[in-house]
């Protein structure tokens, strides 16, 4: 990423997207759109003084609500570019009330309330398209139970729960935990409140209520024991038929890693089939076993409950057992399936892209670049769910497949 | 101990205040002073913002007005400003290299935010460190150097074609080296390929047809490289044709070399004709001479063992599409797979591997602690979901091997000087982020050289190295870093300890002399020679000995 | 000397990739820690040799601290 913000021949559009687009291979036109970020990106040395003194807490999306981001922000320390953006939803001045404080304390002069939106035009030769992919959101499972049980997490939230530079600073914190330890901090004040408007009944609520939050935040601090669930959203008729490629070794990387941040932790990943077909990835997962003491169930998950200490209680049949068994742990990750990103029919309309029946960009296996659209081509998962490896192989290869247009300045290739 | 002044240095010192990012935690004042008492430091300034075009300007000022022959900045971090600032110095005439920098906010203002005056003396002792350091520099230059921008491509399979085709249309001239006497690789031993459900001569006539007609292009069949000399941009590769020899020259080298399939000797009463591999599978379906009515096929053969513990990623599809043409071609035929996990990943093979199960093919797990057995009649293996044996009559028993190494796999990489691992598999420069690379530069890697892929991966990864070889092969001049190593042939006594630990393949052993010599466009000077030479020889210019001596020493001494 | 007046110097060795640029993380994060350390970035701990090491506790290092 580093590399890419220092290249000086890439020109980088963040905070941007693509409104108009027209012509033909080797003559394409481009209107980007650039938001205001109200911040002059020239200016702003990112050194953060703003942040540090902005009055106005959002929930940080970035650490998905674990902890509270200013309303001028940066997504994280080394996000490139390296400019912080005001948030226009939630910052004082933007929605016509007083403050100012940023821009009072930023030396560089860089804070702009009054920006506004521009559009840049380009014209290009070629064009690449890399818009990802979106976690499956795993509502849709209402027996897993995610988005009722605090406990039961995806993939993604528990990527931030490990990450030295998260919500906990890496510390395995049970989301019951986090979201109590919020709440103590509220409940002090609540109570006074009510009890200074004379409301007895409310006060004795929360009054009951902090303590059994206090309980649950010693007892259950630290997550040890842990259930991993594959395949939720994916090989799964009602929502994606296919496999998500990453999500097996995914799951044996965080259990792994958990181990690591905390000795005693255990770990059991519940799986149809472990998918290891990577270099070097069957032998992780062997390492898993043996090193980090995974246990790996063959059964799918049929029904996640809760306990009354906030513990999932997953249900499943072990198919080598041949049993159905019911197992209590600290906090439960589910493997969400790779879903095609909502974003991806607005420009595949721009743009004139072929999608295929799951709604990723239409390639084919001779062909694995190529769109519908000659000097359009695909990489990532925007054309379907591929590991980092993979990814960042078939990144060069798609620049491969542009520079072969670039550098015959636009004459179609026979494919 | 202070360093007595050096007369002929003089060192400007330019302190950042970075707004109040340092200026707000640190005594800006004591350090300003504080800098004026080092040695050979003949100018101090204090800046708002060192980076911004006020802050390079006085820099750039200074140089001349105060006759400056070293330049310190103590401010935020190297990793993201030193660049700036050395070419600030290069536009005023000084050698870049002859800067320094001390990091007194992500490393001190930041950290120390509540000790003012330790924070402040942790800042002081930076500086001073830096200082010290700079007096030492050297002038250092980046050597530049023309380059061949023809590519060699080692490999003619799929991924190799794909490869050669790219760069070409790119408009470079290509090398293509195949050893066998036709282009095509594995795919020519094939049936049948799905999904596109199309013969692979398809495929391969195709890039064929293409690469012969492309002018850019000479093809090497029957071919193979015996020697390759030089390193990136510069290679010289011997390329031997019956009796016959010659040079290339060529400034990439993309190694596309394939995998073989393992032949399971031993495994299963393996006899090549009731019981054979998938790829004998496919011979024989191409000449129509397969008459079985039950099959059965068994995955993980010679794979994901104590002996060969990689999983081969492709078996698993083969033996679906294998159980799919036979099903289709007489939906009467009993197949069954016995398998440990079916590796069908991602969005194509996941409805291959539906559209098997529509079809009727059986799978069945099996436990590799309780393999199946092949008694010539039928295979039995212990049914985990039944708890207990079952039996299936077998008249033809398939073995899904891995695929493994080419016998050459170790020659090529000790003739290229870059890594195999264990299994014989060419070793990337990064796992993750540079698939495609090895840690020496002008060397890429694709196809199943590196790992067995499918087709689709082959071809992407074809193009993907292609792209990476053009980042080479597109450049006018390569220039050298400035920070590189050295060895003193004077005192080298050529005991190969730095070729040893180079990683990148840097060092050359010159064998008349009996002397180590690098190799300064691939050293990315990071110093592991130096710090191994037992005799001092080797030494990296810009972090050398008396540099991060006199480091050390200011270090203590304030 | 008591414990709590003692102040050990300490010589860092980081390496420009990784344990340099996670120092800066920390700064960028404000991660406080105590002053005692003297940074000497290297582009490779590979780079850090013996005799390097040496000098430091020659020149009175109270603790060497090597991170790639």
């Amino acid at each position: 990423m580093l590399d890419v913000g220092r290249h000086p021949k890439i020109n980088v559009l963040a905070y941007s997207e693509v409104v108009d687009f027209n012509g033909e291979i080797g003559n394409f036109n481009v209107k980007v759109r650039r938001k205001p970020r109200y911040i002059d990106a020239s200016r702003c040395t990112a050194c953060g003084a703003c942040a540090e003194k902005c009055p106005t807490k959002v929930p940080n999306e970035f650490n998905f609500g674990f902890d509270d981001r200013k309303a001028i922000y940066k997504d994280y320390a080394q996000g490139i570019p390296s400019v912080f953006t005001i948030d226009p939803d939630h910052c004082k001045v933007i929605l016509g009330g007083k403050c100012g404080v940023c821009q009072k304390v930023c030396q560089a002069k860089a804070v702009d309330y009054e920006q506004k939106e521009s559009f840049v035009d380009l014209n290009v030769a070629s064009v690449i398209v890399s818009t990802g992919y979106e976690l499956f959101d795993a509502t849709q499972i209402p027996e897993y139970g995610y988005g009722r049980m605090p406990n039961v997490i995806s993939s993604l939230e528990m990527e931030r729960l490990l990450s030295a530079g998260g919500p906990t600073r890496g510390h395995l914190s049970r989301p019951s935990v986090i979201y109590g330890e919020k709440r103590l901090k509220e409940l002090p004040k609540l109570i006074k409140k009510a009890e200074k408007d004379q409301k007895e009944d409310q006060k004795q609520i929360l009054e009951q209520e902090m303590k059994r939050i206090e309980e649950q935040v010693h007892k259950y601090h630290t997550a040890k024991k842990l259930a991993f669930i594959q395949c939720v959203g994916s090989r799964d008729f009602r929502f994606h038929k296919y496999c998500s490629n990453y999500c097996c070794m995914h799951s044996i990387k965080e259990a792994i890693i958990a181990r690591e941040h905390e000795h005693e932790t255990e770990s059991y990943i519940f799986y149809m089939d472990l998918r290891t077909v990577g270099k070097g990835f069957e032998e992780y997962k062997v390492r898993g076993a043996e090193v980090s003491g995974l246990k790996y169930i063959r059964g799918r998950v049929a029904e996640i409950l809760q306990d009354e200490e906030m513990n999932p209680v997953v249900y499943y049949e072990d198919t080598e057992k041949r049993q159905v068994v019911g197992m209590t742990f600290d906090m439960v990750i589910l493997a969400n399936a790779c879903s095609p990103s909502k974003g991806i029919r607005n420009i595949s309309e721009l743009l004139g892209l072929e999608l295929d029946e799951n709604q990723f960009v239409r390639t084919s296996p001779n062909n694995p670049l190529d769109t519908n659209v000659p000097g359009i081509f695909s990489c990532g998962c925007a054309q379907g769910p591929l590991d980092i490896p993979e990814s960042v192989a078939q990144a060069s290869s798609a620049a491969a497949r542009a520079a072969e247009v670039v550098m015959t300045e636009g004459l179609p290739i026979a494919v | 101990m202070k360093n007595s002044a050096q007369d002929d240095v003089r060192v400007g010192v330019f302190i950042c205040d970075c707004g109040s990012n340092i200026a707000g935690y640190l005594e800006m004042k004591e350090l300003v002073e504080f800098a004026k008492t080092l040695p050979n430091v003949a100018f101090v300034q204090e800046n708002l913002y060192t980076c911004s075009e006020g802050g390079i300007n006085e820099i750039k000022v200074a140089i001349p007005r105060e006759n400056l022959n070293r330049v310190v900045v103590a401010s935020c971090t190297p990793r993201t400003h030193e660049p700036l600032f050395m070419s600030a110095c290069e536009e005023a005439g000084l050698n870049p290299y002859l800067f320094e920098m001390a990091n007194i906010r992500d490393q001190c203002s930041w950290v120390h935010m509540r000790e003012r005056e330790a924070g402040t003396n942790r800042a002081k002792v930076q500086i001073a460190m830096a200082v010290a350091k700079a007096a030492k520099l050297r002038e250092l230059n980046r050597i530049q150097l023309s380059l061949s921008h023809r590519a060699m491509v080692i490999g003619g399979g799929v991924a190799g074609m794909s490869a050669a085709l790219a760069l070409a249309n790119m408009g470079y001239e290509v090398d293509l080296v195949e050893k066998r006497d036709r282009l095509g690789g594995i795919l020519n031993d094939l049936n049948m390929i799905l999904p596109t459900h199309e013969p692979p001569d398809k495929l391969v006539n195709n890039l064929v047809g293409r690469l012969q007609d492309h002018p850019k292009v000479a093809i090497h069949t029957g071919a193979v490289v015996t020697k390759t000399e030089g390193y990136v941009g510069n290679y010289v590769a011997t390329i031997q044709h019956n009796d016959t020899e010659n040079k290339i020259k060529c400034g990439a080298v993309i190694v596309a070399i394939g995998a073989q399939p393992l032949k399971p000797e031993g495994l299963y009463n393996y006899d090549g004709n009731k019981v054979i591999t998938h790829i004998e599978l496919e011979s024989k379906l191409k000449l129509g001479d397969v008459q079985a009515k039950n099959i059965s096929i068994i995955q993980c053969v010679g794979s994901r063992s104590k002996e060969r513990t990689y999983c081969s990623r492709i078996c698993c599809m083969t033996a679906v599409k294998n159980a799919i043409l036979f099903k289709e071609a007489s939906p009467d035929t009993k197949i069954t797979i016995f398998y440990r996990d079916m590796q069908m990943y991602g969005v194509e093979n996941e409805e291959l591997f539906r559209k098997s199960k529509r079809l009727g093919v059986r799978y069945v797990t099996y436990d590799p602690d309780r393999p199946p057995r092949f008694d010539g009649e039928s295979v039995s293996v212990y049914h985990l979901r039944m708890g207990r044996d079952m039996i299936v009559p077998t008249d033809l028993l398939v073995l899904s091997t891995p695929l493994v190494a080419q016998d050459d796999a170790s020659e090529i990489s000790t003739m290229l000087k870059v890594p195999i691992n264990e299994n014989g598999f060419f070793l990337e420069g990064h796992v993750k982020l540079k698939p495609l690379d090895f840690a020496t530069d002008g060397v890429y890697l694709c196809g199943n050289a590196r790992f067995p892929s499918t087709i689709r991966e082959a071809i992407s990864q074809g193009l993907g190295a292609a792209s990476r070889a053009a980042g080479v092969l597109s450049k006018e001049a390569l220039f050298t870093s400035g920070i590189v190593a050295d060895i003193n042939p004077d005192t080298c006594c050529g005991c190969l300890g730095c070729v040893a630990v180079c990683p990148y393949g840097a060092i050359n052993f010159i064998e008349n002399r009996g002397v180590c010599q690098v190799n300064k466009v691939l050293c990315k000077g990071c110093g592991g020679c130096a710090a191994t030479c037992p005799s001092g020889s080797a030494r990296l210019d810009g972090f050398s000995n008396q540099q991060i001596y006199a480091q050390i020493e200011q270090a203590m001494a304030v | 000397m008591s414990d709590s007046q003692f102040e050990p110097k300490i010589v860092g060795f980081l390496c420009n990739w990784c344990a340099y640029a996670g120092a800066d993380l920390a700064g960028v994060s404000r991660l406080q820690y105590p002053p005692n350390m003297r940074t000497i970035r290297t582009l490779c701990s590979a780079t850090v040799g013996p005799h390097q090491i040496l000098k430091a506790f020659q020149k009175g290092a109270d603790g060497v601290f090597v991170g790639g």
